[in-house]
């Protein structure tokens, strides 16, 4: 029996927000280095920065209580050559 | 990083503008970031109404939310992007040269440089309602070579940079006359 767990929705969620979490960095680093990191630079780094925490903290609130080892999916292919 | 260290100033060099796009042109990144955004509010209260017990199944749920996070944070790092081409297209005048730097993408940038005493001919464009309102327009230098001209796009008052650039050009050429004569 091959069985997709719930948590797997959660692995990739990390992974989503470590990809993100590069491209900030990669964007940051540019605003620096291009002698770009003025007061309005600064104020939108910040605003986006807070935004990201705001849905990912709201994200977590609300998988609080999941029990994440429910399963998603379920293939039994012990059926498939049982003809 | 100060801008003197990125276009290495020199000595007897004096910066008289730093250009960026005119704040107005960023306005359709952000209504469409922020329509963006309201789409998982109108998606929510669609379903609610259309499936009332969508969002009680002990699977959906989870799904539905980490879904709408994932969303989410790729509106903000697309906003983010557009935001950083926007920011990082840059035109620096100086007493001696203009700078042209652009950003092409993420991994992309080109910068090029001008002599001021090589401008042949300098205009200013002001096309359409917002940019006749607000004052904004593109300026283009040119110099006697063919291929080399250099536009600032949707800048701040673009009249006021032409007249500028021409006395600042006319400067240049007086200078460097000095000095060959020397």
């Amino acid at each position: 029996m091959f069985t997709i767990p719930l948590y797997v929705i959660l692995l990739l969620y990390f992974v989503c927000l470590a990809v993100i979490a590069s491209f900030y960095l990669v964007f940051v680093y540019h605003l620096i280095t291009t002698a770009s990191f003025t007061a309005i630079s600064a104020f939108v780094v910040i605003l986006i920065f807070a935004i990201t925490a705001v849905v990912v903290y709201f994200t977590f609130q609300l998988l609080a209580e999941v029990d994440w080892s429910l399963l998603m999916v379920e293939f039994n292919y012990s059926n498939w050559f049982n003809f | 990083m100060s801008i003197a260290f990125l276009i290495k100033q020199k000595n007897y060099e004096k910066i008289v503008y730093t250009l960026r796009r005119h704040w107005l042109t960023f306005f359709p990144a952000i209504a469409l970031f922020l329509v963006m955004m309201s789409v998982p509010v109108l998606v929510y209260y669609l379903a609610g109404s259309i499936f009332p017990n969508f969002w009680v199944r002990p699977i959906f749920f989870p799904i539905s939310v980490v879904l709408t996070s994932i969303y989410c944070l790729c509106v903000l790092t697309f906003f983010f992007f557009r935001f950083v081409e926007f920011y990082l297209d840059l035109w620096i005048v100086t007493n001696d040269r203009i700078i042209d730097i652009e950003q092409l993408g993420l991994f992309s940038r080109s910068i090029s440089e001008l002599d001021l005493f090589r401008i042949q001919d300098v205009s200013s464009e002001v096309h359409g309602f917002f940019p006749t309102i607000f004052r904004y327009g593109n300026v283009v230098v040119k110099t006697a070579s063919s291929n080399s001209h250099i536009i600032f796009r949707n800048v701040k008052n673009p009249n006021g940079i032409r007249e500028n650039l021409i006395n600042l050009s006319h400067a240049d050429r007086r200078f460097h006359i000095g000095v060959e004569e020397e």
